[in-house]
């Protein structure tokens, strides 16, 4: 029976991962056989090439029609289509922000391992994005998580990042304990890991009980997991610590891929594996506020806290937090379908503000020795092309008109505001994001009005101007002429990505 | 006719920005200034042609749009209006931008910054000119914004005087309050019509689909937008302290740009207001009550800026007053006339400062009449049409707001008008007399002034001279418009006339008695009028009593709104910081560094959810 | 409740665990705590026998009773540590702790005792080493592949993390 099962399957949809696959090998081996002697600096090109030959190919699956392989442990849908671009491409510009070091750089040693470690974590969130299975949603997640809890970890050289990973460590474990506890009630309930099997006996379960406790319960636990990655607070007490020790890349591979992939693992799980909560009454009286209730708080907390640091990745690492809040308020009125395209266009529009910012913070502090505020002293003598960049990409994450994070941010309030009574919600997030522009301009001013500390230019490489220059481009153009997104955003079939094939078939029909 | 260029009206001023800023270590400083003023310039020729279409020939505008993007399906139009408000807008605008502009070139000449400078000014005009011709809802807030991120660069563009940069950060965040009530208007009309075309939500509002309480709920949180904008009560507390920015900006944002914008919103946004009888009595005593308690504290202000900046709260609650008694035609026209003599004033302050070495008290001022008239005859001009004295251009529009008050019938609100009338000629005389008439008590050497800024000086002059006897344009009621601009029925009677005038001359009595005529020395005094020592002892005794009466009660009262300005306004400011602040130290108390304490905080965060999800309902 | 052999036993393997692993945490000598770690593991694998999972208690008594609790003695054994430890003396956190674990438990009694489930008893007689097969090369190879490239990287990261800074 097995084997006709395997004959059916079309390998080809997995061209995308195994791409990636190939690169991690081909790294892995070239690093092995070369000898010592020989600079691996350049070994950046093997993931880049591997990254774009990828992309390449999830390109060439757009036109493809949903297909699943192995009852679902692998889809190919839009949304897991969208999903893995927006991966992609966040980790391409990452890596080029990455090769872009200090000569002599002590990590220099474990080159190769620091570009291994981000495909494999690209990897497990693109088969987390490919995935309506909680087995391989969960292994995916894993992957990116261990794979992380590395990259922050490794640069051993430093106390702070030492410090950093094992804290990720240990508070991405409990996270995962809470999560896998939760989801075990749910299989218990169903014995199943398919979401829409799962679906649909949790549905049968709430009608011949009545009740739906168990699947509350268990949804709570999942929380803390998805939160975690998200990086919601009050779950949200690792990331400034975490990106203060990690590498600015890395940081921004934390606070791009894994939110990202977090968030996508929210939806799936809520909209497919919790349907029947969505439809009962329990979600409007209660989950919704619980909900709304983590946002607010995520957005006062980051926005408040930042107020007080010094270190510029740590303002990031609250400015985060604080866009984590943001991007979720648009969940306690998950019914409405235009959710995706503001959820779609924000995360991209975050992807770029964020990459750019921490890679001029990278740039910057590889200059000076560290991030603290003071390391951008007088930037715009120095060089003004980054002062201005940096400034572009804070008025960005303020939601300053005329930048991509200002529609980004429109785009999340009038949805929510289109299908939900959350008054308070939006109050906090305009309230929040006034208190926010204190802390930017802090940033700004130190930028534009202390005195340099030196008068040379700050060195910066080929592939860090390039990537700061890309996204200057789409925080700009995306903040003047936004269609260019989001009618391509629009014209995708979300739906897709939260129905069986059996479902879109009869859809077509 | 149509003119599909009205996006070029904000167009050049910023490619002139953009080519500053990205030029400004290669490009010579007098290339510089001429690019941007040639930015304006265009800007301004476009505005001329338009007002002489549009106004002086009466055609209608129509104008062009296009697509921006789309927001679930429903596409959002870059779309503009050049209906005769906006058309007198982007002509004030543009004309005050050219001549402070120019007149920046003589005030900022030493300045290391000044191609900087100069790139801030021509972003600023660029936005206030694509504020002023939007007809969208969500581009109006664009460029509103960018409005007040502009007036945070220039006012603290002097930014190593740290005044200066509290004043610049108070000046962005006071107004971003106020604009939290704009954009939560503006998403309520979003819910409501679905739409943030002013015209589609016109006709929304036309057929009932916008009324009752949610229409003076948005009118009312609109109108806070404009308050923070425009420095109402009790959101002006940054306008004063915006006087740390260059003059030049000062007269900017005094008199076309920032504070405009509010009063504009409002007349660009009055078929909402026009709805909402609640609304506009709103409108009515806020402004009325900002024109009089701002008069008030303008009288016992010593800083010659600071004066001029209360007196703008003033004149700006006027035109609130103006508009919550309906009447966009009045309110405009004083809108108008306010910007050229108040630009006027501004820039005259700002060379009576530079001709005194930066000295802005004027109780060390004194006799600068003797030494300069291309100083003290547009001085002088700015405050008889501010006083409201005919024939000046302030005369015409603040009778046309008196009788429009008289209209509706509000008798308090036209005695708070006639107060602020008297209150306003008082504190401009007793500016005037302390700068220019009496004698100096300190001697100063006299600068001079180059002629750029006497050539801003003398446009802005005759502006303020004969701006009054152009009537304010009104709109061509067979065309569809989105503003109703008509003209008030018949003439102010003549006893309005009177008692407008009546009150500015006897505050300008009494400015001369207090500050001219007892200036004299006591010999002086004693020997003129020795022939009759009786009356003078008692005129003195009279002079006390006014002292008492006026004057000292006057204090009082102004030292009262002062302190409840500094200590209740700002406490409750210095409050929501405080509680800011807390809430950021608590949140970093907890961040302590050890993960235990992070894993507790989400297992307790957890248990809350827990609880409160599932524990409640288990026992309930 | 009816009690049975069955039920005992299982009282008494939860029982033993939860113990182990409570121990494991309060204990100050790293070899005890190695200890009653492998005793947490050892009833764990009893439940899975409990369980009719003959398959999974055999692999957890060999991988974590076995290699893992024996790998981690050895490691304590071979290198220096601390005898006496510091008694770290937090108690708003032990309070904390302590009233939110019995909350969190509570609730869970609560929860399950209100409940009502749906499904029978499921039969696992049948459950054993080709079932598993099955499902990993079938069903599941795709999370189980992608597992193999979890453990890789699992497996580069502890070298990196383990060896020693200046060492080539």
């Amino acid at each position: 029976m097995m084997n006709k099962v395997f004959e059916q399957i079309e390998w080809s949809l997995l061209t995308p991962e195994t791409t990636i696959i190939a690169g991690i090998v081909l790294l892995l081996l070239t690093d092995l056989v070369l000898p010592a002697s020989i600079s691996r600096r350049w070994f950046g090109f093997i993931g880049l090439a591997s990254i774009l030959g990828s992309l390449a190919f999830v390109v060439s699956q757009l036109p493809l029609k949903p297909a699943e392989i192995l009852f679902g442990t692998y889809r190919l849908d839009p949304m897991s289509l969208v999903f893995k671009l927006l991966f992609l491409t966040a980790t391409a510009l990452i890596l080029l922000v990455a090769m872009d070091r200090k000569k002599g750089d002590k990590t220099d040693r474990y080159i190769a391992e620091e570009y291994i470690l981000m495909l494999s974590a690209l990897l497990g969130a693109m088969f987390l994005a490919s995935s309506v299975d909680v087995i391989t949603l969960f292994i995916g997640l894993e992957l990116l998580s261990i794979s992380s809890y590395i990259l922050v970890g490794m640069r051993k050289h430093e106390r702070l990042s030492t410090e950093a990973g094992w804290k990720y460590v240990i508070y991405g474990g409990v996270s995962s304990a809470f999560f896998l506890y939760g989801y075990s009630f749910l299989y218990g309930l169903s014995g199943t890991t398919n979401l829409f099997t799962l679906g649909q006996s949790l549905a049968e379960v709430v009608q011949s009980t009545q009740s739906d406790l168990f699947i509350v319960a268990s949804l709570c636990l999942m929380l803390v997991g998805f939160a975690f990655k998200i990086s919601l607070a009050p779950f949200h007490m690792w990331a400034p610590d975490v990106y203060q020790g990690a590498s600015s890349p890395v940081a921004s591979f934390l606070a791009v891929v894994s939110k990202a992939a977090g968030i996508l693992f929210l939806i799936r799980f809520l909209l497919i594996g919790m349907y029947p909560l969505l439809r009962s009454e329990v979600w409007g009286e209660n989950i919704m506020w619980a909900l709304a209730i983590l946002a607010a708080v995520s957005m006062i907390v980051g926005n408040t806290v930042a107020l007080r640091q010094q270190n510029v990745k740590r303002i990031l690492a609250y400015s985060g937090i604080a866009q984590a809040g943001y991007l979720f308020i648009i969940f306690p009125s998950l019914q409405s379908n235009l959710i995706f395209v503001s959820v779609g266009f924000y995360l991209v529009v975050y992807m770029l503000m964020t990459i750019g910012a921490f890679a001029i913070v990278h740039v910057v502090s590889k200059d000076t020795g560290n991030e603290e505020l003071t390391s951008f002293d007088g930037l715009v003598r120095r060089s003004p092309g980054l002062a201005i960049a940096m400034t572009l990409f804070l008025f960005s994450l303020a939601g300053i008109p005329l930048t991509a994070g200002f529609i980004g941010k429109v785009n999340l309030s009038l949805n929510t505001f289109a299908s939900g009574q959350m008054w308070l919600l939006i109050s906090t997030l305009l309230v929040t994001t006034v208190i926010s522009y204190y802390y930017y301009f802090r940033i700004v001013q130190r930028m534009f009005v202390e005195k340099a500390t030196s008068d040379q230019k700050v060195p910066i490489s080929f592939f860090s101007a390039l990537t700061i220059l890309v996204v200057v481009l789409g925080t700009i153009g995306f903040g003047i002429m936004p269609d260019l997104l989001l009618s391509k955003l629009e014209t995708v079939k979300w739906g897709y990505g939260l129905i069986p094939l059996e479902g879109i078939q009869q859809l077509k029909n | 006719m149509m003119f599909t260029w009205a996006w070029v009206l904000p167009l050049f001023p910023l490619i002139a920005f953009v080519l500053l800023i990205a030029l400004r270590d290669v490009i010579e400083k007098r290339l510089a200034v001429a690019l941007s003023l040639i930015g304006i310039g265009v800007s301004f020729g476009f505005a001329v042609y338009l007002a002489w279409i549009g106004v002086f020939q009466q055609s209608v505008i129509q104008t062009a749009k296009y697509q921006w993007f789309s927001i679930g399906g429903k596409p959002l139009y870059l779309d503009f209006m050049l209906e005769p408000l906006n058309i007198v807008m982007v002509f004030l605008v543009s004309l005050v931008s050219l001549l402070v502009q120019i007149y920046s070139m003589g005030y900022m000449k030493d300045d290391a910054r000044i191609i900087t400078f100069y790139a801030y000014l021509s972003l600023f005009t660029s936005s206030m000119l694509g504020l002023v011709i939007s007809a969208n809802l969500l581009q109006i807030y664009f460029f509103w914004e960018l409005v007040g991120l502009c007036s945070f660069l220039l006012v603290g563009f002097w930014y190593f005087k740290p005044e200066a940069k509290e004043a610049a950060k108070k000046a962005f965040i006071v107004t971003r309050i106020g604009d939290i009530g704009l954009l939560i208007a503006i998403f309520m009309i979003f819910q409501k019509v679905g739409s943030f075309d002013l015209r589609v939500i016109q006709d929304a509002v036309g057929s009932g689909v916008l009324t009752g309480g949610a229409l003076t709920t948005v009118a009312i949180l609109i109108f806070v937008g404009a308050v923070g904008k425009s420095g109402q009560f009790p959101l002006h507390t940054w306008l004063p302290d915006a006087m740390e920015g260059p003059t030049p900006v000062s007269a900017l944002i005094h008199a076309a740009t920032m504070v405009a914008a509010g009063v504009y919103l409002v007349g660009n946004l009055f078929f909402l207001f026009a709805g909402s009888e609640v609304a506009l009595t709103t409108v009515a005593y806020i402004g009325g009550f900002t024109a009089l308690f701002a008069a008030t504290i303008a009288v016992t202000q010593n800083d010659i800026k600071r004066v001029l900046a209360y007196s703008t709260v003033s004149q700006l609650g006027f035109m609130m007053l103006g508009m919550g008694v309906g009447s966009v035609y009045a309110s405009s026209f004083h809108l108008l006339t306010h910007g050229f003599f108040k630009a006027l004033l501004f820039l005259a302050a700002g060379a009576v400062i530079v001709a005194l070495h930066h000295e802005q008290d004027i109780r060390k001022m004194g006799g600068l009449w003797k030494h300069s008239k291309w100083l003290s005859i547009p001085f002088l001009i700015g405050c008889l049409s501010i006083a409201g004295i005919p024939p000046f251009s302030g005369f015409f529009s603040k009778d046309e707001i008196l009788y429009a008050i008289q209209l509706s019938g509000k008798k308090d609100l036209l005695v708070i008008a006639l107060l602020t009338t008297f209150f306003t000629a008082f504190y401009m005389f007793r500016l005037f007399y302390l700068v220019f008439a009496k004698k100096s008590r300190e001697k100063h050497e006299v600068h001079s002034i180059p002629w750029s800024m006497k050539v801003s000086l003398a446009v802005l002059a005759v502006c303020s001279i004969v701006g009054g006897f152009f009537s304010f344009p009104t709109t061509n009621l067979s065309a569809e418009t989105i503003t109703h601009i008509t003209k008030l029925p018949g003439h102010a009677p003549l006893w309005l006339n009177g008692s407008a005038v009546g009150a500015s001359l006897l505050g300008i009595l009494l400015a001369t008695f207090l500050y001219v005529w007892r200036q004299g020395s006591a010999e002086g005094l004693a020997k003129r009028l020795s022939w009759l020592y009786q009356v003078s002892y008692r005129k003195y005794w009279i002079d006390e009593l006014y002292q008492v009466v006026f004057v000292s009660s006057l204090k009082v009262v102004a030292w009262f709104l002062n302190g409840f300005d500094r200590f209740v306004v700002g406490g409750i400011v210095r409050f929501v910081g405080w509680g800011t602040m807390s809430i950021g130290r608590l949140g970093s108390m907890m961040q302590n560094g050890q993960n235990q304490t992070y894993v507790l905080v989400s297992l307790i965060a957890f248990l809350i959810l827990f609880v409160s999800l599932v524990f409640g309902r288990l026992i309930g | 409740m009816e009690i049975t052999g069955e039920f005992i036993a299982f009282f008494i393997l939860s029982i033993l665990a939860i113990c182990g692993a409570v121990f494991m945490i309060f204990f100050t000598n790293v070899v005890h705590m190695g200890v009653s770690m492998a005793f947490t593991f050892l009833s764990i694998a009893g439940i899975y026998f409990l369980l009719n999972a003959d398959f999974l208690a055999v692999i957890q008594i060999m991988v974590y009773t076995g290699a893992i609790s024996i790998l981690m003695l050895f490691g304590i054994m071979m290198t220096r540590h601390k005898e006496t430890e510091e008694k770290l003396n937090r108690p708003i956190h032990y309070g904390l702790s302590i009233a939110g674990a019995g909350v969190l438990l509570v609730s869970l009694v609560l929860l399950s005792r209100g409940a009502t489930f749906v499904s029978d008893a499921v039969d696992t007689k049948g459950y054993g080493i080709e079932k598993i097969g099955e499902l990993f090369f079938g069903t599941y190879m795709i999370p189980f592949e992608l597992a193999s490239i979890l453990l890789l990287v699992a497996l580069i990261g502890s070298i990196i993390i383990a060896k020693k800074e200046g060492q080539e």
